[in-house]
This record gives C-alpha cells, structure tokens and sequence, in this order.
C-alpha cells in the first residue's frame, strides 16, 4: 500500500460537503464523502430558499431541469410589521421569471440529497450514517484522515474538508476556531405547512412555478432579535422565525411559540389558514458576520460552509446554501490540487483563501459585514417597524380629517418613539452602510 | 364459498366471527376446537365440530385442518400467538390468501372483502378475495365480543391427525413473570394514576401487583414525571391493552387512557370520586382514598395467601 | 458450518404513515421505508450460527438493505418480489436454517415465518426469544400470550421467526460497507403461485362494532326475553361500594376471589 486511501475525505453531506466532493472527484482525486444522516439531507432543516443559484449553475449547466427545486423567485417581499400592522416592500419582476433564474425555493432533504448523488455520479464515494469522531494527525500535527465512530473507523486521506455545519466539531478540534458565544448563534425554527397547489398559487400571486420569499422584521419576534421568513414551496409553504439565542433567554421565551404567534398575526394567517403542519424543526445558524469568520485551513484540512461561519443572517433574510456551495467549490477545487501535488501543507491550502476572497463569497461577506449588528439593534428590532408602520397608518387613514405631510408625521412619530432625529439619521447613514454601499 | 371454518383456541369470540359470515354468505360454519369445550362451539353456531387433541402444533394443526377443507372456504383464526402461527402455514399449505389482524369480513358483490389493521393503527386496508378464492383470516382478538347465541345440534368428530410427525417436542412451558411482562402482555394489570398523591406509594402498588400476579401500569402523568418508566404508560400515546383483569387506583379515566385499555374484563377502580368516567367504566367502583385502601388491600391479600399456603 | 437463510424485509415506518381524515389517503410521497423490525438482528443470529444468505423482500427497494447484509457479513444477498420466490429458490438449497422476523414494521405478527415454513414443509417456530442448538435439533424459547413462553425444540432444517431483542446488530467497518456498494445483487423472478387477493385502499379506522346480542328467533317468546336478559347481564355491570377502607378492600377482594383472581 502506497499512501492514503482517499485523496480527500470530506465531513458532511451538506451543500458545503457535496460541492467539494463534486469537485474534487471533476478533478480526478478519489472522495470520500462522509455523512452521519441515513441519507444526505436527511438532518436538514427543511424548506429554504436557494439564493445566487449562479455558483450551481457554473458546476452543473440548466442544473434545475433535473434538480429538485420547488418554484424559482419572482417575488420577495419584506414586511416590517407592529402587532397590528404591516409595512412592506414588495418587489416584483419579470425579469426572474426566465433562466438564468435568480433564485429557487428548495426542501432540503431532497435537494441535499440529490447534490450528493451528483456527487457520487461524478466518481466520489459517498458513506453515509458514519459520524466522524475525530482528526487523525501524523508527529508533525499534520491532519491525515479521520476516525469514524465504527469499528476498524480510522480512515487516511490526503486532505480533510470539514463542511460538518454550524457547530463544526472539527474545525474546533483542528484549532481553527473557538466555540461560538451565545450571541452570536442564532436558533432557526422551521415549519413545512402543506397547502394545495392552487391556494398557494391564488394566496401569493404566483403562476406555474413561480415562487416568492417574504421576509419579515418587527414584533413578530416579540421583542427578541431577529426576523421570520415565509417560503413558497410547490406544494407547501417553509415559514420560521430565526432569532439570537442570547436574546432568546434574555426573554425568557420559547422559539415555539415564537412561531405560533408568527402564523397568527394578521399579515401572516392568511396566508398560512388552512395548511396542515408536516414537519417542525430547529437548527442552529451562525450569525457572526464577517469578524467571527474561522480560520479557514490549517495543515491538511479546510473548513467551509457553516462550520466556517459562513453564513450571511442579515436579519431580513438569511443565506447560507449558496455560500456553503461556492465555499465548498473552493475547497473541492484546492483539495484536489493539494492531494494531486502530495502538498496538504497551509502554504498549498492558502490557496483556498485566494480563491474565496476573487469569489463573491469574501467579497459579499466584508460588504455586509456591519449588517447583523445593525439589523440585531434595538432600534432596527424593535423602534422602527413601530414607527414605520404607524406612520404609513397615520399618513394612509382616511378619518375625515386634514391630513399631515409625510416628513412632520415622521417627525413626530419619531418624538413619540423617544428616538431622537440625528439618532435616526445615524441609523440611516449605518443602514445604508450595511445593506446600500 | 362453501364454508367457513373457525379454529377455536379458548375464547369462542372468533366461532362467533365465523357464524356470523357464515350466515351472511349462505353456507355453514363449522369449528374447529383445539382445547376448547366443543359446547361453547356449538352454544357460538358451529354445525360441525372438529375436536383436536394434545398440544398446539404448528405442522399437526395445518395438516390435520388441511384434510377437512373444502375449497373455496374462509379459514378464521384468533390473532393470537398461536391463530398468527398457524394461519400463514394454513393459507401457504392451501394455496390461499392470508390476511393477519383484521377488523371485519362480510360479503361484497364479487366475493368477500376484508379489512385489517395496518400502519400502526393509523389504517384500515381494504382487500378484495375474488370469487372462487380461499382466505385465510386472523381478527383481532377481543374486539367483537361475545357471539350471539345461537343454539345447534353439531356433530363432533375427532380430528385424525394421520401419518404426520409434529415439527416440534414441547420441552416446558413457563407461565408469565408479572415483574418482567411488559402491561401489553399482561392479563392482569394494577394502574396507578395521579390520585396516588406522590410515588411515595408507588412501592404498595408494586406490592399489590406482586401479590394479584399483575403488571404494574400507569397513566401518562406518572410516565412523564418520570414516576414510572415509559413502557408501562397506558393509552393512546401508552401501551393498548386488554387485560382480563384491571384494577385503576387514582385513575380519573379520559378517553386517551380509556382508549387504551380495550375490552378489560373486569375493572375495578379505586377513587374519592365516585363519577369520574373510570368509576362509571368500572364493574366495582370502590370509593376511598387511594392511600388508605391499598395497604388495607395489601393486608388482605397477604392473609388470604397466608390462609391459602 | 451451518447454512443459514435469513429474510430481511424494508418496511413503511409507521410514523411517516399520515392519513388525511377525510379522503383516507396516505400521503405516500412522505412515507419512510426503514428496515424492518428484526431484521438485521436475524442477520446478526444468523452470523453467530453459520454462513448467511440474505434474502430481501418488502417496499420500496430493499438494496440498500441488502449492502449492509454483506458489509455485516453475509456471504450473499438476493432481492425478492414475494416470499413464494423465496421458497421456490431455497428449496432447492442445502440449508440448516431460516430466520425470519416476526414483527412486521409496525410491530403486528408477520406472515412472512409461517408462509414459507408452510411453503417448504418444515418445522416452524413464530415469536422465537432465544435460539440455541442442540444436534439436529434447535432449541427455542417462544413468546406466547400474556407473558407465557413455552420450549420448543424443533428438528432442522427449520423455519424461526425472531423477535426484535434476539440480538444486538454488530456495526459494519467502513471499508465493508464500501466495498458491498460495488456489488451486483441479483433479483429472483415473481413467483406465479402468489394467492390472488386485490387491494382496494386504504380508509381511516373504523373498527367493526361490538356485536349486538339479539335473541335467536326460533327460540320460544319466553327464551327469547331471557337471552335479552341474559345478554344485558353479560354487559359490565357497575357495582358501588364505600365505607371505611376496610370495608372497602373487603368488597374488593370478595369480587376478586369471585371472579378468580384472587
Ligand atoms: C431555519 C433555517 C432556515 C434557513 N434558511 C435558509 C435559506 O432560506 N436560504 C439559505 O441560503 N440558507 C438558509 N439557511 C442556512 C443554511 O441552511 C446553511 O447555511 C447551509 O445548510 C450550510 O450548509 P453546510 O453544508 O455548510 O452545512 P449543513 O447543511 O449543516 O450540512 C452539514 C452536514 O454535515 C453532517 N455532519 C455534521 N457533523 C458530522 C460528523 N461529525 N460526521 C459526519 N457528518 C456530519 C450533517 O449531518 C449535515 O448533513 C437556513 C438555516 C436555518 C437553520
Ligand atoms: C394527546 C394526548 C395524549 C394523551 N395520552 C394519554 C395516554 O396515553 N395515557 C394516559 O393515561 N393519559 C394520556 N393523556 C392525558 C389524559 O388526558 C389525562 O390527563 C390523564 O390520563 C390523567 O391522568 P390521571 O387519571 O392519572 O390524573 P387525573 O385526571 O388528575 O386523575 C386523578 C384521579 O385520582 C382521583 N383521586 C384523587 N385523590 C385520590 C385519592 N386520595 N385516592 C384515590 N383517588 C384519588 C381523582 O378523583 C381523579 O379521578 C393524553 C393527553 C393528550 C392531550
Ligand atoms: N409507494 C406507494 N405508493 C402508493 N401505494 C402504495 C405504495 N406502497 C404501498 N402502496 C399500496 O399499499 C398496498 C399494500 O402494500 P403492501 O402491504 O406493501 O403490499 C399496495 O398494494 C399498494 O397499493
């Protein structure tokens, strides 16, 4: 026996992990694709959407003719809401409605699970229900396999990729990361409602296979931060909350009933009425932005996807399969140089970092890196949804009396919310720093 | 179809099953006694009765039913250990459907349907058997009860059980360990509920169990305060159960614990409150508190075993 | 070494089973095929006792299945339609012995055992505990109602159908399961002596009622009034008793001893 018997061994069967595998084995090295579930996706929260489906697309040409997407996006909306009322800004366009596609709504567990055919179709090996245990490390601290919690488990391979999501045990025991503080975890939860095809259809505007996201910021989450979400599936819906775990208990309240009152407010039950509850679930989401990114490779391993951080929560909308997926082609792509050259040392591993920083990856990261703190703050949370929302109340209602202007009703809602106006301006100007420019 | 056969364990439930059909469908029912008295055979509507002796044996009992069938016929069995045993060897040795655990038979334009219980409970399954077809059928035992009395002057012959050689040796029977069967096993079960106040009284409970030979039971409050394990929860999210003997001590009796405890034979309750639904349920409703009248119970045992030994 | 044939089966997880309340259907696109249980651990007795040959049968498919009876160590692994193939392609096998499970998925009595005991005319053991051998014959304890056991000994070749706690599956190595991926697994025919019997659906559960007792009508008027009598008497009767506790737990252990309880 000469040398390892994988090139690459990746942890994770998630959009992370079936990427690299993908590529890795494009290029020619030998993969093992290890996943703990009884099939790949099988532990995912269900029902998300599928945001910049370009980097997909760049591996697999007209991938969404076979995959199994649910509806592509043609609408997304986001609501800033009051107990009572909402405001929303509803955008809308043709332009979405043909390929390329802009974005696709999903059910995880089949989707996960046909990336990682893909990913056996193009030569890897994929074993699935095997929890990996452990890093195999030779004298030198060099990472050269994994341990599996099997009998005879110890498995040798050229380069570890860790893509074993959020709490990434590996990216930790390789030291490349800490454990992550309270806030800055947020607990998504999930449910897949089931309604017929036609009411989805009639409930959101949507024809054929057309899809929407709404996303919602303000007193759906009581006061706890973070946002709730509502996606349209073919034939169900995916709707959540996702909030900060830190804020959570500060509250003392429970994520479920987050979520019940999320479906029983006015802007929401309508649209929810009359489905049948088919799935729930929880998971965690890493929501540290850019400052909290991990070390991304050390000698013999990389890490992406969640179990690097990367995943951008803005509060208004979260992304994290799509950069699982490009992280994941970086890695698969270094990987198999590294493993190729018999070079797994940091310096040939680096190149993973150059090649996320050319991608959009680091790119959109650093550009919204101040989005969770301004989308996190008290005022973005919890003051102005209020406000907005009773501005558009005051400036809309018809009363039978004379109207104010928009900007002295502003102005006065803003006094009443005991915000001061260079206040407000200061989170404008942060805002547009965030998400503008 | 030309008869229907019921192979008779104990319970005469299933010949009951069998007359019924058979009446429905114009053709005799007949009974096969394995250990049963043939009275309660020909009492349940049996016109022929078939006796077979010695113990229950898998390779005999298929053999000798085999020799005294007439095709096309409906073939009942019990779902017991023994009627599930059996009625595959049955159906395989006559070339014949089978359909284990079912909630009824009746005639329908072009044969019979059936329908059993699949998926957990969660369904009913319905099945066709064409004209012409023979089945071989188990119901669930203890769910129609008692056959409609129906008075016959059966002829009784012995089963010949022939030149076959049985595929078993009988080695020893052990009778069941109350400590160890599981409530869904046993016939006999002691439940205790919130009215014992705190599991400080659970160990005479236990102690009652022991000394009625029950398995001790619970309602789901005790299981999810950990009170007693899981599996001894009785109910809907519990264990179905449909012991002969069921004694409920602080039990109130809603209907997802109700719904557990099937056709109980004899319920005996315990409670301070005399019209809660258990009592009502109960064939002796005995009103006290809970803490008092299970050690006085326990007391009595003892001397009646006393008196006994 | 013993030859074993084992029968494992992929079975629908009872909980993936959703039933709408109105029309009945199951919603089949969220059922769960998992292996049946007793499967496996019918493979694991097998490896204990010889050399196994895996036959799989049941929904969906039952490949899956099948690799991780070779990866735990079955020599061999054999996809079948029905148990009838089963039988035909055994038959013709020197074989010591066949497990089977004894529960189908959702835990009800399979028919599976008996079936092809019946089919190949051997001895049969259903609800088997433990197995041990003794020469030509084996030794089982088998599970009767209500918490009895009886044991059996039963002449090979034999049919035993095991409990799910017959024994704990071993867990395969990495590489078996691999290299089983790799491996062709071959489908036996339908059999053509499968009993004819055609599915007409499934609908929620409505148990069939309790039996209303009405008298036989050739009795006499007078026989007739005391069948309805007597049927309204077979129905549980409520009996009050209250007093002291002793008086009580008195009452209580007369109606035990009565009914033979005590
Ligand atoms: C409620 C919620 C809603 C979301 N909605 C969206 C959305 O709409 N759009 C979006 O783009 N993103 C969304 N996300 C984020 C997205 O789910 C993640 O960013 C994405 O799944 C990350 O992919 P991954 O491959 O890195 O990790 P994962 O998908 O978590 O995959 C990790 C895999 O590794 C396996 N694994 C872990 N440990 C081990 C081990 N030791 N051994 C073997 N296998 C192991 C796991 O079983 C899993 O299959 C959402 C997240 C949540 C929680
Ligand atoms: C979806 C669902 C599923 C459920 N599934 C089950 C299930 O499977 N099994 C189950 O058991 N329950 C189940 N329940 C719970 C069920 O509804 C009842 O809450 C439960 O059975 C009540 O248990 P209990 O009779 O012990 O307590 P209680 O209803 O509190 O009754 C206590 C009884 O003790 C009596 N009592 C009080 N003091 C004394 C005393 N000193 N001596 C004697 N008697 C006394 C009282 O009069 C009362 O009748 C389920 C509930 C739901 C919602
Ligand atoms: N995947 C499925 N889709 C639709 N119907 C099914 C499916 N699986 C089983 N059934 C039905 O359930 C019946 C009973 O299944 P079985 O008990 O496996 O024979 C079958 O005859 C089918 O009609």
């Amino acid at each position: 026996m000469s040398g390892p018997a994988y090139d690459v061994i990746v942890v994770g069967a998630g959009p992370a992990g079936s990427a690299a595998a993908l590529v890795a084995a494009q290029a020619g090295s030998r993969v093992l694709l290890i996943e703990r579930g009884e099939y790949a996706g099988s532990k995912n929260v269900s029902g998300a959407a599928f945001y910049a489906p370009q980097v997909l697309e760049a591996l697999l040409p007209d991938f969404w003719r076979s995959a199994p997407v649910e509806r592509h996006l043609i609408r997304r909306v986001i609501s800033f809401v009051s107990p009572e009322s909402s405001v929303s800004v509803d955008f809308a366009t043709a332009r979405w409605d043909h390929p390329p596609y802009n974005g696709f709504t999903v059910l995880r567990p089949r989707f996960d699970r046909w990336l990682a055919d893909q990913a056996v179709a193009a030569g890897a090996t994929l074993l699935p229900e095997t929890v990996v245990d452990g890093l195999m490390r030779d004298g030198a601290g060099q990472v050269v396999g994994v341990m599996t919690r099997r009998p005879d488990g110890d498995i040798e391979a050229g380069v570890v990729v860790a893509a074993d999501g959020v709490n990434s045990f590996l990216a930790k025991e390789a030291g490349l990361r800490g454990e992550l503080r309270p806030d800055e975890v947020s607990l998504g939860v999930k449910e897949v409602i089931a309604l017929d095809r036609r009411t989805i259809e009639e409930r959101f505007a949507l024809t054929g296979d057309e899809g929407a996201t709404h996303d919602y910021v303000g007193s759906i989450t009581e006061g706890v931060k973070g946002g709730g979400f509502l996606y349209t599936n073919r034939e169900s819906l995916s709707l959540g909350v996702i909030v900060q775990i830190a804020s959570l208990a500060e509250h003392q309240t429970r994520a479920y009933d987050l979520i019940e009152r999320f479906k029983a407010h006015p802007s929401v039950a309508p649209l929810v009425r009359g489905g049948r509850l088919v799935e729930y679930s929880a998971h965690m989401v890493p929501e540290a932005g850019f400052s909290r990114l991990s070390k991304l490779y050390g000698p013999g391993i990389l890490v992406a996807g969640d179990a690097a951080g990367l995943c951008l929560a803005t509060g208004l909308y979260l992304e994290g399969i799509n950069f699982a997926i490009a992280s994941g082609v970086a890695a698969g792509e270094t990987a198999a140089e590294a493993a190729a050259s018999g070079q797994a040392t940091p310096a040939a591993l680096k190149a993973y970092r150059s090649r996320l920083e050319q991608s959009f990856v680091l790119r959109d990261f650093r550009r919204f890196r101040r989005a969770p703190a301004f989308v996190t703050s008290e005022r973005f949370q919890n003051v102005y949804p209020a406000l907005v929302t009773s501005l558009a109340e005051r400036a809309l209602a018809s009363r039978g009396q004379p109207r104010s202007k928009l900007m002295a009703l502003a102005l006065e809602e803003l006094r009443r919310a005991g915000v001061p106006a260079w206040g407000a301006m200061r989170d404008l100007w942060r805002g547009g720093r965030a998400f503008g420019w | 179809m030309r008869a229907v056969i019921a192979w008779v364990e104990g319970d005469p439930e299933i010949m009951g099953d069998a007359a019924d059909l058979a009446e429905a469908l114009g053709v005799p029912a007949w009974g096969v006694a394995a250990g049963t008295d043939p009275a309660a055979l020909a009492a349940a509507g049996s016109e022929r009765i078939f006796m077979i002796d010695g113990p229950y044996d898998a390779t005999i009992h298929s053999a000798a039913i085999a020799s005294i069938c007439v095709t096309p016929l409906v073939m009942l069995l019990p779902g017991s250990a023994n009627g599930s045993d059996l009625a595959p060897r049955l159906a395989a040795r006559l070339g014949a459907a089978c359909l284990l655990d079912c909630a009824w038979l009746r005639p329908a334009p072009d044969g019979l349907q059936a329908a059993r219980w699949a998926h957990d409970d969660r369904a009913l399954e319905r099945w066709q058997v064409p004209e012409g077809a023979t089945l071989v059928a188990t119901l669930r035992p203890r769910s129609r009860g008692a056959p409609r009395p129906r008075r016959r002057q059966p002829r009784i012959e012995r089963l010949q059980v022939g030149g076959k050689a049985p595929g078993s040796r009988l080695l020893r029977n052990l009778p069941a360990d109350p400590r160890s069967v599981g409530v869904a096993d046993a016939d006999r079960i002691v439940a205790a509920g919130l009215g014992i106040g705190s599991p400080d009284l659970l160990p005479a409970v236990q102690n009652l169990a022991d000394l009625l030979g029950a398995a001790l039971g619970a309602s789901r409050p005790l299981a999810d305060r950990g009170w007693v394990p899981f599996h001894r929860q009785i109910g809907t999210t519990g264990q179905q159960v449909s012991p002969g003997l069921y004694v409920a001590i602080g039990v109130s009796g809603a209907t997802q614990h109700m719904a557990g405890i099937g056709e109980a034979e004899t319920v005996v309750a315990i409670n301070t409150d005399p019209g809660c639904p258990m009592m009502a349920r109960a064939n002796l409703a005995a009103v006290g508190d809970a803490a008092e009248v299970v050690p006085a119970l326990q007391r009595k045992l003892r001397q009646l075993h006393g008196a006994q030994a | 070494m013993m030859k074993v044939a084992v029968l494992v089966e992929q079975v629908w997880d009872p909980v993936s089973i959703e039933l709408d309340a109105v029309s009945g259907a199951i919603d089949w696109s969220r059922a769960v095929a998992v292996s049946g249980p007793g499967s496996l651990e019918a493979v694991e007795l097998g490896l204990s006792l010889g050399d196994v040959s895996a036959y799989g049968l049941g929904v969906d498919s039952v490949e899956d299945l099948l690799r991780l009876c070779l990866a735990l160590g079955a020599g061999r692994a054999v996809e079948a339609p029905d148990v009838y193939a089963i039988a035909e392609a055994i038959r013709r096998e020197p074989l010591d012995l066949v497990l089977v499970p004894n529960r189908s998925g959702d835990q009800s009595a399979s028919r599976l055992g008996p079936t092809l005991a019946g089919l190949l005319d051997v001895p049969q053991a259903t609800g088997v505990e433990a197995v041990r051998l003794a020469g030509a014959e084996a030794v089982v304890m088998r599970r009767l109602d209500h918490g009895e056991r009886e044991e059996l000994a039963l002449l090979m070749p034999a049919v035993i159908a095991v409990e799910p706690d017959i024994a704990r599956p071993r867990v395969a190595t990495p590489a078996a399961l691999i290299a089983a991926q790799n491996v062709e697994i071959p489908a036996l025919a339908a059999s053509k002596l499968v009993p004819r019997l055609s599915f007409l659906g499934v609908e929620p559960p409505r148990p069939a009622p309790p039996r209303m007792p009405a008298p036989d009508a050739g009795l006499p008027a007078e026989a007739r009034m005391a069948a309805v009598v007597a049927a309204a008497a077979a129905a549980p009767h409520r009996e009050l008793v209250s007093g002291s506790a002793e008086e009580v737990a008195e009452r209580i252990v007369q109606v035990l001893e009565e009914r033979g309880y005590a």
